[in-house]
């Protein structure tokens, strides 16, 4: 372990930077953290509770193409009979998909235990076999400096999730203050690596352990689908449908697959993946217009079946890491510690 | 394949737009269609004659009775008919404004003048296109869907949840009466983004929901007033259609 | 990474013949370019009309066949209605087979139910074909397939072929005076087929008929155990990344089934 005063401590990321990573820093501007790619003159926060966006952002971004290839249809079935005209040629008997994989490393540079957990769902999400080549393509190589909370605000609960330490492989480097000093742990062989690129001002022999922040309320988790079921779900009037529970939360990952075209050559079909939310219209609906989630009840608890139960069932891990997000972004203030909060106090 | 472009009592900012941002599409356009009939950009061929196309986007408001007349026959020559911005989409601003003004005195010579409606007030639209002025990006990509055979999409979220995705502040944690909520997505949350407060300009959003949206603004301490008059204000029948319906 | 192992790229597939089953209802024979399809009855694919997008359809045709593939369509969203536009000769694309099969080493030597209903039937062909083709393999094979009108009937042709090999039973619920099969719905005519013991039953249909057949089924004493639903969402990724299959329980459709047996699921899970 070693310690660092904070000018020092704001070097790591130019130093990631300098080792081939593409380095995601928290920063701060018009009263919202977000998490961005560096660059020098990045505005780096050091002291913020919750970021508006999470690594998810960088590991699933939205609009990803997924590959690209050239249709020669003239299939219609909207009523309009048109060929498209820049096609020439024979038509191919194949569909030649052109994929690239992504390339870089990337490194995550001050997110909190919660987001590294929010890293650890996806892994099991997306790695699960057969893994998603895109996400594993990013994963790979990733580098995370995870800095510890010392308190959580008004929506935290991270300690009653139990995501409040950052599990091993999820953590290269972590990271306490304690008054002016940073104290820096590397855990991982690319950290020490990059932590000893830093320069200590002080060694110290002993490491570093996990701790718990601190929370402004406790209580524990009770979301099997019958008590979710059951709970109450206050403050739904006032939901306007807008998303940002979903949009927000560092595990959401649910997404959809479309068509892109071009006009100038729209015989050039590109498939992206967008992200999708269950707070949305077409994300239930099915052929022919049936639509299984019509309520906003529905809808809200439909996420934290996913969040809770579902997650538990198919990937052996909660889904729900604690951040709060989904709480502190909601314009309508509905909080869903009431619906699977047990024994608040 | 032939496609006309139209315009009723409007400011001609969506044509415009159109013209200025489509960019290298503008000239794919000219080269996919026969287009027959787009004033802004050529003199027609038939004159002021409604020729017999395809597709026909129509902005503007209907208003007069000129108006009118023209959009029977824009339906009457056209196998699709695509409303094009928010004037021909809800009746945006002229539609408030032209409600509760005496209108028999603003008769000029053979022009009659009615209260502002939409298109659909008047025909049976095919798709509407929302947008103040519409965008280029969503009209190619209607276009395109067209041509493939498939229906374009309307946006089924709001501008908030865009607002959201772009990593912006709130503007009603700041007390600022936006109506993002309320308001259709698709134009990547422009207003919301600058720190100034969606007006709504796309009209309501799919499945807006007027009750739950002053239900949250209340609760973040902004009079109603403010927001309502924003709402009576712009994007015109549909969103006031929500004031009706007993939502407010 | 090379193409081959990405889940996302299709595999190119011919349209080599289009049949008409019934007024909304069309069969696409699919050639598959360069490649071979090792599926099992039960399975899907993913369906990729090139400019169109991309839908889910259960494999309609015997697994002995590897080079090609049928899927049977019926008119309902985007895919399906372009679906209905293509000739043969056009190119599509398929990624998968996905999903879990029906467990054909559970009806090995057993008494075997067939229920489809409607355009259930496309998602049980495979399945049919299959047990046709190995018949000493299995005991007493009953099939019942209820459809509304006499328009809506699939697989017309081949119903006496597969008569032969097994009990076939069709019932119309609103079948016109002309008709002279069964009448009433199927769950009217489970008393003939259900034979009880280590019977195991295979149905798919539209959630609310599957529901009400499942429940009847479990009345009549079999085990949840024995009786196996083919389920419908609108999957997206195939293989479990993108949660637009998620049931209640927590199961992917696209993974985990869409072949659920009854003690896996609630029933409120099939007719949601």
């Amino acid at each position: 372990m070693i310690r660092v005063k904070l000018g020092e401590f704001l070097r790591l990321p130019s130093i990631l930077a300098g080792m081939g990573y593409s380095v995601v820093v928290p920063t701060e501007g018009n009263g919202v953290t977000k998490f961005e790619c560096y660059s020098p003159d990045s505005a780096i926060d050091l002291d913020y509770v919750r970021a508006i966006n999470a690594p998810r952002d960088f590991l699933l971004p939205d609009g990803e193409r997924l590959y690209r290839y050239r249709s020669t249809a003239t299939v219609t079935s909207y009523g309009l009979k048109i060929r498209f005209p820049t096609v020439e040629g024979p038509c191919p008997v194949t569909i030649n998909a052109e994929y690239t994989a992504p390339g870089g490393r990337l490194a995550f540079f001050a997110i909190h235990p919660c987001h590294a957990n929010s890293i650890r769902y996806l892994d099991r999400v997306m790695l699960s076999d057969p893994a998603d080549p895109y996400y594993k393509a990013r994963r790979e190589g990733m580098l995370t400096v995870v800095l510890e909370c010392e308190e959580g605000d008004d929506y935290c609960f991270c300690v009653p999730a139990g995501s409040w330490r950052a599990e091993e492989g999820y953590c290269d480097i972590l990271v306490r203050r304690s008054g002016e000093w940073f104290l820096v742990q590397p855990i991982s062989e690319a950290g020490r690596e990059a932590a000893s690129k830093l320069n200590a001002q002080e060694e110290d022999a002993g490491s570093l352990e996990g701790k718990p922040p601190k929370m402004k309320s406790s209580f524990s988790i009770r979301a099997s689908e019958g008590e979710i079921d059951r709970a109450p779900a206050e403050g739904l009037d006032s939901c306007t449908l807008c998303a940002a529970c979903t949009v927000t939360c560092p595990t959401c990952y649910c997404s959809d697959i479309e068509d892109r075209f071009n006009l100038v050559d729209p015989s050039n079909v590109e498939r992206v993946r967008r992200r999708m939310s269950c707070q949305r219209k077409c994300y239930s609906m099915i052929a022919g217009g049936t639509i299984f989630l019509k309520t906003k009840e529905e809808r809200y608890r439909w996420r934290l079946k996913h969040k809770f139960p579902f997650s538990e069932k198919a990937f052996g891990m909660s889904g729900c890491v604690g951040c709060g997000n989904c709480i502190a972004f909601c314009p309508a203030g509905i909080d869903m510690r009431k619906t699977v909060g047990r024994d608040q106090g | 394949m032939k496609a006309a472009f139209y315009s009723l009592t409007s400011c001609e900012g969506c044509l415009t737009t159109l013209i200025t941002n489509l960019g290298p599409n503008l000239e794919a356009l000219w080269r996919i269609f026969d287009i027959d009939y787009f004033k802004l950009v050529r003199e027609p061929v038939g004159g002021e004659k409604v020729p017999r196309v395809d597709i026909a986007f129509v902005e503007g408001a209907v208003v007069t009775n000129l108006d009118r007349k023209r959009i029977s026959q824009i339906r009457a020559n056209s196998s699709f008919v695509v409303a094009l911005g928010t004037c021909a989409s809800c009746g945006n601003i002229a539609y408030s404004a032209s409600r509760g003004v005496d209108l028999k005195r603003r008769r000029l010579r053979e022009i009659e003048v009615f209260e502002a409606e939409p298109l659909s007030s008047h025909v049976n639209v095919d798709f509407e296109l929302s947008g103040c002025p519409v965008s280029a990006e969503e009209f190619t990509e209607a276009l395109l869907r067209l041509l493939n055979g498939i229906e374009p999409k309307q946006p089924d979220f709001s501008v908030c949840y865009e607002c959201k995705m772009r990593g912006n502040r709130c503007l009603l944690e700041v007390g600022k009466a936006c109506l993002g909520p309320l308001a259709m997505g698709g134009c990547g949350a422009a207003c919301p983004s600058v720190g100034a407060p969606c007006y709504s300009c796309r009209g309501p959003a799919v499945e807006a929901d007027l009750t739950a949206y002053l239900k949250t603004i209340r609760r973040h301490g902004i009079p109603e007033e403010r927001a309502l008059s924003a709402v009576r204000a712009f994007t015109g029948k549909k969103i006031l259609g929500l004031l009706k319906d007993g939502k407010g | 990474m090379k193409t081959e192992e990405n889940p996302y790229i299709p595999k190119s597939a011919t349209v080599v013949a289009v049949k008409n089953e019934s007024l909304e209802t069309k069969t696409l024979r699919l050639r598959l370019y360069n490649w071979r399809a090792q599926f099992q009855p039960g399975q899907f694919v993913q369906l990729l009309l090139p400019g169109v997008g991309e839908a889910p359809f259960c494999i309609a045709s015997s697994p002995s066949d590897q080079k090609h593939m049928d899927l049977t369509i019926i008119r309902r969203g985007l895919v399906t209605i372009a679906s209905h536009y293509m000739r043969p000769g056009d190119v599509v694309g398929i990624r998968g087979p996905f999903g879990r099969p029906f467990p054909i080493s559970r009806m090995v030597g057993k008494d075997l139910l067939i229920v489809g209903t409607g355009i259930g039937i496309a998602a049980l062909r495979s399945l049919i074909l299959f047990v046709a083709e190995h018949r000493e393999e299995f005991g007493e094979v009953d099939l019942l397939y209820g459809a509304r009108f006499p328009e809506d009937l699939v697989y017309r042709d081949e119903m006496k072929p597969w008569a032969e090999k097994m009990n076939v039973k069709v019932t119309l619920s609103k079948a016109s005076p002309e008709w002279g099969g069964l009448r009433g719905r199927v769950t009217d005519h489970l008393g003939g087929v259900v034979r009880g013991g280590e019977q195991v039953a295979v149905l798919c249909g539209s959630p609310m008929v599957m529901h009400s057949i499942s429940a009847e089924l479990l009345k009549r004493g079999l085990k949840a155990d024995q009786v196996f639903v083919s389920l419908e969402r609108h999957m997206k990724c195939g293989i479990g990344k993108c949660a637009r299959c998620l049931i209640p329980g927590g199961w992917h459709v696209c993974r985990d089934g869409p072949v659920f047996s009854l003690d896996e699921i609630s029933l409120e899970a099939i007719g949601e």
